[in-house]
């Protein structure tokens, strides 16, 4: 998939739902001061109810969305703090490949023993290299975990994802919009990849990404296995792979409540020019 | 966290019992200690080890910073940052094949 293809479906099935919840809210509205409609409306009619949900889905969207945003930017402000409190001049390697790479200034340096690199910074991104990166990597190595993370930088992919994390939240209705997200965020991790590689080869690439999940620090199995895998099977095939497809019963469940929302926008709909005095 | 990292090794649950509970007014109990450490396992601060019928634990990381980050990147960091790797276990399998890149070139 076209690195932006998964974030532009999320933007565009999120900006979809807005008309309906406008109906739904000028339809409370008009339950709220029209006698006529409150009459038909206490009556049980069906689009009447339509709008009530809809109200009631469009209302937790909205705040899920913000407060995924304030808890993104808050981690985002507390992992900046971090760097700041642990963070050390740039080493000589770094620094070069930094230059080559034409991200001079945007390279910072943290003591960690662990092997970390990190693209973070919403308007203006930062990478973030550890001193056990460095020790870790050959200089091959660490070519093209610069690259990979410079691809990040350039593309603004922190930003990508905060926006991609929003969207899911804003979405919650629809159980395939978190698989959306993870795909845009796989095919970002491939895009970089793919950079990488063109640039610095694949055993490069390929060295880095063993050195860093056989460290010895890491012994913790987290998430997200799948990301590791089409990785290794694009540097295996040199294409990126076959997207893994949605569980069936979150892609029947989405169909449903998608189907759902169509049914009540236009039953709301139909209410609204029932009673509307416009 | 203080205990394990002072032990650098592995501690069933019964000796972090005894060291923290020495010079304490009032001792801790076993289920309390317990309890912490299966949920810092849970979190993967700590690592969890057979060790004879039951459990022993290990600290996961070398300081407070390194949990810090680690739990940064897992939990709610995905959203603003891109990390290199944050899926930081690769299983046998997939290291295997990351060696034959490695030595095919």
């Amino acid at each position: 998939m076209r690195p932006g293809a998964a974030l532009t479906t999320l933007v565009v099935t999120a900006l979809a739902t807005y008309p309906a919840l406008v109906v739904g809210w000028c339809v409370t509205g008009l339950l709220g001061a029209d006698p006529a409609a409150r009459e038909l409306g206490r009556g049980g009619h069906p689009g009447a109810v339509a709008a009530v949900v809809l109200v009631l889905v469009g209302t937790v969207a909205v705040g899920n969305a913000v407060w995924t945003a304030l808890r993104t930017l808050r981690q985002t402000r507390r992992f900046r703090r971090w760097v700041d409190g642990v963070r050390v001049g740039v080493a000589g390697p770094v620094a070069a490949v930094a230059r080559e790479l034409g991200v001079p200034g945007r390279v910072k340096m943290v003591a960690l023993d662990e092997p970390l690199a990190v693209t973070a910074g919403l308007l203006r991104p930062y990478i973030v290299v550890s001193t056990g990166l460095l020790r870790a990597l050959s200089a091959a190595e660490l070519h093209a975990v610069l690259a990979h993370e410079q691809v990040h930088a350039r593309r603004r992919d922190p930003l990508r994802l905060l926006l991609g994390q929003v969207l899911a939240a804003h979405l919650w209705f629809l159980p395939i919009a978190r698989d959306v997200y993870s795909r845009a965020r796989l095919s970002y991790e491939l895009a970089a990849d793919r950079q990488a590689t063109y640039r610095y080869g694949r055993a490069a690439l390929a060295g880095a990404l063993l050195r860093v999940v056989s460290a010895p620090a890491f012994g913790v199995p987290f998430a997200d296995a799948e990301l590791l895998e089409a990785r290794v099977a694009q540097l295996e095939s040199g294409r990126p792979p076959r997207p893994a497809p949605v569980p069936s019963r979150r892609s029947v469940l989405t169909l449903v409540a998608a189907m759902g929302f169509l049914v009540m926008i236009v039953s709301a709909w139909l209410f609204m020019v029932l009673v509307c005095p416009c | 966290m203080e205990v394990l990292w002072r032990a650098g090794s592995a501690m069933r649950v019964r000796a972090v019992l005894d060291e923290l509970n020495e010079g304490r007014a009032s001792a801790l109990a076993y289920t309390t200690v317990m309890t912490v450490l299966s949920r810092l396992a849970e979190r993967g601060v700590v690592l969890r080890e057979r060790s004879g019928r039951g459990y022993a634990y290990r600290a996961a990381f070398d300081n407070a910073a390194e949990i810090a980050v680690r739990r940064l990147l897992d939990d709610h960091g995905e959203a603003a940052l891109a990390s290199f790797v944050d899926h930081v276990e690769g299983d046998d399998e997939l290291r295997a094949r990351l060696r034959k890149l490695v030595n095919d070139e």
